[in-house]
């Protein structure tokens, strides 16, 4: 196995959760998945190793975008009704590499329930595109304000703009966890 | 805001990146066979392309070579005519490289398109 497909084999399931989140559709998400591998290997086979991630995501997100510009489902409506709740939006600063220290070790199956992680779930995938793709880039994926921002050609601002929208929507479902 | 509710919100923030990675990680475990089998011959047809990709680039950078020769080898027999030909072809290789700043670009004018809708619904 050689290191592109060694890369592509780590990341498609994750990239095939991702399109199934962002447009609901298991073969549409396939699809997805499919084209953003024949991107990279095109285009960016003989780039350096450490930039295949973030571009990989890059084009994930182009292509989720370019699924709902095409079924016109990015409604204007919901574009201004964030917009609007922007302004008044109080930002969070959240960074995502704290989570593996308030629990060391433990597992995180140990910590929610299924209840929990079905709600989480089915939350994320009913999130505003822009709000879900800020919110699994930075803090599911890991990359920082200026990754996300560049995968989703946006400014950093944005970002955090859209993650903390995702976040005041998600907190209320970890009541029960303590 | 106090200390206190500063912190129990970044709690939450980090809960809920955890529980999000992990229902990402159980859907993941889940996946039927179908679909992991269809992700592996997504996988292998993108990585099959390189081997056609070689073989298209091979005679065109022959061309491109060629008319370079071309150049080189006439200077003063409508050589300026030759070194438009060749700086063409190159164009044209470049551009081919190129495709994927071409679709960035496209995004661009896509968000900007989206933002200029927001903005007139909202004048309206």
């Amino acid at each position: 196995m050689d290191s592109m497909d060694q890369f592509l084999a780590s990341v498609e399931k994750r990239a095939f959760s991702m399109a199934m989140m962002g447009v609901g559709h298991r073969d549409d998400a396939l699809d997805i998945v499919q084209d953003a591998m024949f991107a990279l290997v095109r285009r960016y086979h003989h780039k350096a190793r450490e930039q295949w991630r973030p571009l990989f995501f890059t084009i994930l997100n182009n292509r989720i975008t370019d699924w709902h510009r095409r079924r016109k489902t990015i409604s204007r409506w919901q574009l201004l009704r964030e917009r609007v709740a922007a302004d008044d939006g109080e930002e969070d600063e959240f960074e995502p590499a704290d989570f593996p220290d308030l629990y060391g070790a433990r597992p995180e199956q140990d910590v929610f329930s299924e209840r929990t992680l079905a709600a989480i779930e089915q939350a994320v995938s009913a999130l505003p595109l822009r709000q879900q793709q800020a919110f699994l880039l930075r803090c599911v994926e890991g990359f920082d304000i200026a990754e996300t921002a560049a995968a989703m050609a946006c400014s950093g601002g944005s970002v955090k703009t859209h993650l903390s929208r995702a976040l005041q929507a998600l907190r209320p479902l970890l009541e029960d966890v303590r | 805001m106090s200390a206190n509710k500063n912190s129990e919100r970044a709690r939450r923030n980090a809960l809920a990146a955890g529980a999000a990675r992990e229902a990402l990680a159980r859907r993941e475990r889940n996946l039927d066979g179908e679909t992991l089998s269809r992700l592996r011959r997504a996988r292998s047809r993108a990585l099959d392309q390189r081997q056609r990709l070689a073989g298209l680039w091979l005679p065109l950078g022959g061309v491109c070579a060629a008319a370079l020769a071309l150049a080189l080898w006439l200077p003063g027999r409508g050589g300026s005519d030759v070194a438009a030909v060749e700086s063409t072809l190159l164009a044209d290789v470049w551009l081919l490289d190129e495709e994927a700043e071409l679709e960035m670009i496209e995004d661009v004018e896509f968000y900007q398109w989206l933002a200029e809708e927001a903005l007139d619904d909202r004048a309206s």
